[in-house]
């Protein structure tokens, strides 16, 4: 479903990186590990439309990302894809409920109220439906993130550093929490990490 | 949820910024609304009153103060002339002059000027009676709708005069006044008058049996047949002791005078204006530097450039609109507290709360402030690069 080949790019004419292929089929999950300073975050931010490359094409859903205008990258990002980053970020001024309905908004969805307390309640925190951002614990925030990245039924949801600054427990948490939620939801899972006690986690691994 | 929304949300978690160009953009509107107001209320006014007059016939003097006197009632005359030349002015000059309607006044009661007039009077400024009857007889009084309605006079109520033009103890006790008749309202300034024959003046001060060609008025409101009139009139009269004063020119100097203040206090509503815009700006371009990532979490999320800067624009249009309607209302509130006192010392009723044609081009104005100052940090927010955003984290 997701299939980029020759990928490179280049901050400017001097440094060109080529990047590995990478497929992933719907449904599956993998695993992108490297350590800092291999260009995972750039590998990340070309997967998913966020940098568009040199070189090289990413297929997604049988649309070829690079070729689209930045309006329609945009919208095609925001109809297929999911992100949870590394630290939760989100519109301060809205409450839990309010964060979750952007990505629905922004792709031209209505009336999934039901879906948004349906997801809360799954990860644990539909009490903190009417609270601001700022009222949250780290590890809440964590949660409305990943159902941020759920709520608009993506085909593939990216996980950027879920676990880093998490211990083993927690680790464990998060990373399954992360394999149910997009098996519920039949979407992709790709988790993009330099934290190795993942490795054992995952049978496919891309390494940088 | 939508990008009117979002806007609004954004404006309100950040409460003093937003409240500080609120004030400020209403302030200036509020100002400019209130000028604008009070400078069509009065014009309207004394337009109303100078209605059909272009000359007033007087003692010489101040012109001005011969328009205050005699058309608004504002000031004191500038002493009498004789009635009988007045007469004979009339009569002589019906090619220059269409009517004349002769004004005697210099007393009050309880504050109300009393005016001795003829029934030109009412033809002049169109006055219908509502209770009673128009006066007929000495010391017989038809009076304006707000005299009757402050004083609580009736049909048939006695009074006295008193002398001069605002209340006093000096009270002419030897001439007692009836009231015969009540006028509708008319919006003029009869609505504040008592009005009575002539003969009535000259009868409370003892004068009813001069000799006619010694008996005296204080004005006449002139109305031209001719535009002859304005050059003939002042050289016939050059040598007696009467002049004409000119309403429209009058009318003009007045407001002039009036305009210089208003002049002032609008170029300083502007600059508040200005800096309303500054501070929207500088509110704007602040919360987009702390809102930069946000910003770029709505762009993975499926918003697209556009709808980034019309998020911004938005926000600076709602700040416009909310200050645009809070001034328009202060401007109402200040006019409403102004009216009150206008009233006491000017007995002039204004109250009109309709939105003037000049202030929908202030509201187009101030919702264009809030575009130009949106404008930037919208468009830095279409100029931020996500992916270099994101990874700065």
């Amino acid at each position: 479903m997701l299939e980029a080949k020759n990928i490179s790019f280049a901050y400017d004419d001097q440094n060109s990186f080529a990047f590995p292929d990478f497929t992933c089929g719907a449904g599956e999950k993998k695993l992108i590990l490297g350590g800092s300073g291999t260009g995972k975050t750039t590998y990340l931010h070309l997967l998913t439309g966020l940098l568009r490359p040199k070189a090289g094409s990413v297929v997604l859903d049988g649309t070829d990302i690079s070729t689209l205008k930045s309006r329609e990258l945009d919208q095609f990002r925001g109809k297929n894809i999911g992100l949870v980053f590394q630290t939760a970020h989100f519109i301060g001024a809205l409450t839990v409920k309010e964060n979750l309905r952007v990505p629905l908004w922004l792709g031209g969805k209505k009336g999934y109220d039901e879906r948004i307390t349906e997801l809360l309640e799954r990860l644990q925190i539909s009490h903190k439906l009417n609270s601001k951002i700022k009222n949250l614990s780290i590890g809440e925030r964590q949660r409305v993130s990943i159902a941020r990245a759920l709520v608009h039924q993506p085909k593939i949801i990216f996980a950027d550093e879920p676990t880093s600054a998490l211990d083993d427990k927690n680790t464990e948490n998060v990373v399954s929490l992360l394999e149910e939620q997009a098996a519920q939801e039949g979407a992709a899972l790709v988790i993009v990490t330099h934290d190795t006690r993942l490795k054992s986690l995952y049978k496919n691994i891309v390494e940088l | 949820m939508n990008s009117l929304g979002l806007s609004i949300k954004n404006l309100f978690a950040k409460p003093l910024n937003t409240a500080l160009s609120l004030i400020l953009l209403a302030f200036g509107v509020g100002i400019i609304s209130f000028m604008l107001l009070l400078n069509k209320q009065l014009t309207d006014q004394f337009n109303r009153n100078i209605q059909k007059i272009d000359f007033v016939l007087g003692a010489k003097g101040s012109p001005l103060q011969l328009i205050l006197s005699s058309v608004y009632q504002v000031d004191a005359p500038t002493g009498n002339i004789n009635y009988s030349e007045v007469k004979e002015l009339l009569k002589k000059q019906k090619v220059l002059i269409e009517y004349g309607v002769p004004l005697a006044f210099g007393d009050n009661y309880a504050g109300f000027r009393i005016v001795g007039t003829d029934h030109s009077y009412i033809d002049h400024y169109g006055l219908e009676v509502a209770e009673g009857k128009k006066w007929k007889k000495t010391l017989d009084a038809t009076i304006g709708y707000r005299v009757a309605d402050k004083l609580g006079l009736k049909i048939g109520d006695t009074f006295f005069s008193s002398h001069g033009l605002a209340e006093s103890d000096d009270v002419h006790e030897n001439a007692t006044f009836t009231v015969v008749g009540v006028f509708k309202p008319s919006g003029t300034v009869a609505d504040q008058l008592i009005l009575t024959e002539i003969s009535s003046l000259w009868s409370v001060h003892g004068l009813q049996d001069l000799p006619e060609d010694e008996q005296e008025i204080t004005s006449v409101l002139l109305k031209k047949r001719s535009v002859m009139a304005n050059v003939m009139l002042p050289s016939i009269l050059k040598d007696s002791k009467m002049q004409i004063a000119m309403a429209a020119s009058e009318k003009n100097r007045l407001e002039q005078n009036f305009g210089v203040g208003k002049d002032v206090v609008t170029w300083l509503a502007y600059i508040i204006i200005f800096i309303s815009f500054i501070s929207v700006f500088i509110s704007l371009f602040n919360s987009l530097k702390e809102r930069k990532y946000e910003l770029a979490i709505l762009r993975t999320m499926g918003a697209t450039q556009g709808k980034l800067f019309m998020i911004i624009i938005m926000e600076g249009v709602v700040l416009a609109f909310i200050g645009l309607i809070l001034g328009l209302g202060l401007g109402r509130i200040a006019l409403y507290f102004m009216n009150s006192s206008l009233e006491k010392s000017f007995h002039y009723d204004i109250l009109e709360l309709n939105l003037l044609p000049q202030e929908w081009a202030l509201a187009g104005a101030t919702i264009l402030v809030g575009v130009l100052a949106a404008f930037i940090p919208a468009l830095q927010s279409i100029r931020i690069d996500i992916s270099k955003t994101l990874s700065e984290n």
